[in-house]
């Protein structure tokens, strides 16, 4: 659906994103990871045809963005949240939203149909008459997301959808995203809350200006260091040691009472690990399965290490 | 071009124009006053001098003057919010996201702001002529100068 080759981006001497190759699939959440200034919102804006690119190419479904016949036709494919909401504050959330229903040629009833659906939805129909100037930050950005969804986009670009919202806000942004997951669209989610990507995407990427690696969140944190087994025991000794040791060579850490055994394949390895421990006189406790976390896995990539 | 996505350009700026109070002022109070205050002035010199008409006509060429400088201020009044306002409330980003072309963008806003503003002269024009036209001429032919080189300054 969003077919990236080499996408470069220049702001005079300042490279904004490098090189990027990209592929995402038709109803796709792809989450899109990176320091603030790494590219993320340029990537957006490139692909969302707001600005140029400098080089390399990138089609959205069966259209170059490249081209500005298509991407008229992208614009109408395309649903944007930007990083500022950008609504007119001095309409009220319904003109607002039906302003911009009317570039799409839909209907008055249509509109005035999904306006309804998503202003419900959303909880905002008993305020649809107010002016979008007062509301609150949450309700703006719930509006906005309406905005980007008036015309039933394929695809949605949403640039850090739940940055500065309270928690329950965040929440219903991200239940909401869930829903249009759901509705098969196309979601480009740009975002550095980790948690939020690890829930809501099907496959993440990082970027630094160059992007750094692209894979299921799972693939990502097993990659950085594979699974730990992570054993208590209520007492520990050498000789429960020595004899993991024998087992694992060098893949066993002691923490107080807890052994720390990297494994390749805990449920072909465990039960090994466990008899060798109930030979050796110990008496398990817990056994926990341990990956490392999407904020190692980033941190990692961000700094380079 | 598609003249309907210019139009919902135009209207939605006239939408904001109305929350606007201080556009509301530069588009009618301030072209009425001048409307209203400029007969009565000539009224009160033509009586104190008790000169004729003829002398008069200077007096209203002189004040004519005031509606170009009219026509400079209330655009810059309105363009500031048309135009200016998209950029700080940053609605332009989501604008330019739409299938909106450029020229239709720009030829929204030149009417937005071009259609209040003739409108708004002309109304001052208006209420400027009939006080004049009944307090001292008797006749139609600043009227029809107006409303002929209005749109030419505009424009």
């Amino acid at each position: 659906m969003i077919d990236a080759e080499n996408l470069t981006r220049k702001f005079d001497e300042i490279t904004a994103v490098d090189d990027l190759t990209l592929h995402i699939g038709e109803g796709e959440v792809f989450g899109f990871l990176g320091p603030n200034g790494a590219g993320k919102t340029t990537t957006v804006r490139m692909l969302a045809g707001l600005i140029s690119k400098t080089s390399g190419t990138a089609r959205i479904g069966e259209y170059d963005i490249g081209n500005s016949e298509d991407m008229q036709k992208i614009r109408r494919m395309i649903g944007l949240l930007p990083e500022n909401v950008g609504l007119y504050e001095a309409l009220s959330a319904y003109q607002n939203l039906d302003y911009y229903g009317r570039f799409y040629k839909i209907s008055k009833e249509q509109r005035q149909e999904r306006i309804e659906y998503f202003l419900k939805m959303l909880g905002l129909w008993d305020q649809k008459d107010l002016s979008a100037g007062k509301f609150s930050k949450g309700m703006k950005q719930k509006l906005a997301i309406a905005r980007a969804l008036i015309h039933d986009p394929k695809i949605l670009f949403l640039d850090e959808p739940t940055a500065n919202l309270d928690p329950e806000a965040a929440k219903t942004v991200r239940d909401f995203i869930l829903e249009l997951k759901r509705e098969n669209r196309t979601i480009f989610l740009n975002t550095h809350l980790l948690s939020e990507a690890e829930k809501l995407c099907d496959r993440v990427g990082i970027i630094k200006t160059k992007l750094l690696a692209v894979d299921t969140p799972e693939n990502l944190t097993q990659s950085l260091s594979g699974i730990k087994t992570v054993i208590q025991l209520e007492t520990i000794n050498d000789k429960i040691i020595m004899a993991v040791e024998k087992l694992k060579p060098g893949k066993v850490e002691v923490s107080n009472n807890k052994l720390i055994i990297n494994v390749a394949d805990p449920e072909l390895e465990n039960p090994d690990i466990l008899k060798v421990i109930e030979t050796a006189g110990g008496r398990v406790q817990l056994v926990n399965e341990v990956t490392s976390t999407l904020e190692e896995v980033y941190l990692k990539y961000v700094r380079g290490e | 071009m598609d003249f309907e996505n210019t139009w919902n350009v135009v209207s939605k700026d006239f939408a904001i124009f109305k929350q606007k109070r201080s556009i509301i002022y530069a588009l009618i109070i301030m072209p009425v006053a001048i409307g209203i205050a400029f007969p009565v002035i000539t009224f009160f010199i033509r009586n104190l001098s008790q000169s004729s008409y003829v002398a008069l006509l200077p007096v209203f060429t002189a004040l004519l003057f005031w509606f170009i400088i009219l026509a400079a201020i209330i655009p810059v009044a309105v363009a500031s919010y048309s135009i200016v306002g998209e950029k700080l409330e940053k609605t332009l980003e989501p604008l330019l996201a739409t299938p909106l072309t450029d020229g239709e963008i720009i030829l929204g806003k030149t009417l937005s702001v071009f259609i209040p503003c003739i409108l708004a002269t002309y109304l001052g024009a208006v209420v400027f002529m009939i006080g004049s036209d009944i307090i001292s001429f008797q006749n139609w032919v600043t009227f029809c100068i107006l409303i002929g080189l209005r749109p030419s300054i505009y424009l």
